[in-house]
């Protein structure tokens, strides 16, 4: 505290009490941080739970029937060239394609019919067949799926729909 | 009289000091519900972000309703 009266008057401030930070300054502090935080919290909500996306693409052909037996696979590029796609039948009237890309750090995932699940060889990692989401392993998410149709004897892809939590 | 006063003065800070402590553990709480809710959304996952939106609102509700009070405190003294 400044108590020479010669300076006094030149420098009021007393540094003790500008330093001083109240308990009731303190504490709005902390509402204001915790407010921001909530805030941001339900800023992130938000994003995380806007509607997921669905892109689609001019449509490609896959394969035509004939060429895929039931319980095998085959990889395609998709919507461009190397973009690693595969489409999976496991039955006889089923066809499921997912990107092909690990969505743990993107290793080419593989079919194993005797699992009957997608498998990635370099973690561990398996998605469903029927969503793509994750059985096992520590991939984040689920595999993005390719949209596709039937056309005939053909397998169009026709769009890219991002990974559903099922 | 002046004693009965000292101890009332005593006794509003500890609570004040026990204010601020949980209002600290709170904060620290909520932290943790910002991380947990990016982490999530960032993993693609969300079945817990809501769960954590409205445990983070409920938070500052509390907070708030603790500056309230400080500042009733502070002017009853
Ligand atoms: S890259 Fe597929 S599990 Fe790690």
């Amino acid at each position: 505290m400044n108590t020479d009266p010669n300076t006094q008057n030149d420098f009021p401030v007393d540094w003790e009490e500008d330093h001083y930070v109240s308990r009731r300054e303190f504490f709005k502090f902390l509402t204001l941080a915790g407010g921001g935080l909530a805030v941001g919290t339900v800023g992130i909500s938000t994003l995380a739970n806007r509607p997921k996306s669905e892109l689609r693409f001019q449509p490609a052909l896959i394969a035509s029937i004939k060429d895929l037996k039931p319980g095998e696979s085959l990889s395609f590029g998709f919507p461009r060239e190397n973009d690693m796609c595969i489409l999976i039948r496991p039955t006889e009237s089923e066809f499921f394609a997912y990107k092909q890309r690990c969505t743990h750090l993107s290793c080419p995932v593989e079919w194993r019919p005797d699992q009957g699940r997608l498998y990635c060889p370099c973690h561990n990692g398996a998605f469903a067949i029927k969503t793509g989401k994750v059985l096992q392993g520590p991939p984040p998410r689920p595999l993005p799926k390719i949209m596709i149709e039937r056309r005939g004897d053909e397998i169009w892809a026709v769009g890219i729909r991002e990974g559903e939590e099922a | 009289m002046k004693r009965t006063l000292q101890l009332r003065r005593q006794q509003k800070s500890v609570v004040v000091v026990g204010l601020i402590l949980f209002g600290l553990v709170l904060f620290i709480l909520q932290l943790w519900l910002f991380v947990t809710t990016l982490e999530e959304a960032i993993a693609g996952h969300h079945r817990a972000s809501w769960a954590t939106t409205a445990a983070s609102i409920l938070l500052v509700g509390v907070d708030y309703w603790m500056l309230r009070g400080i500042y009733r405190l502070d002017r009853s003294a």
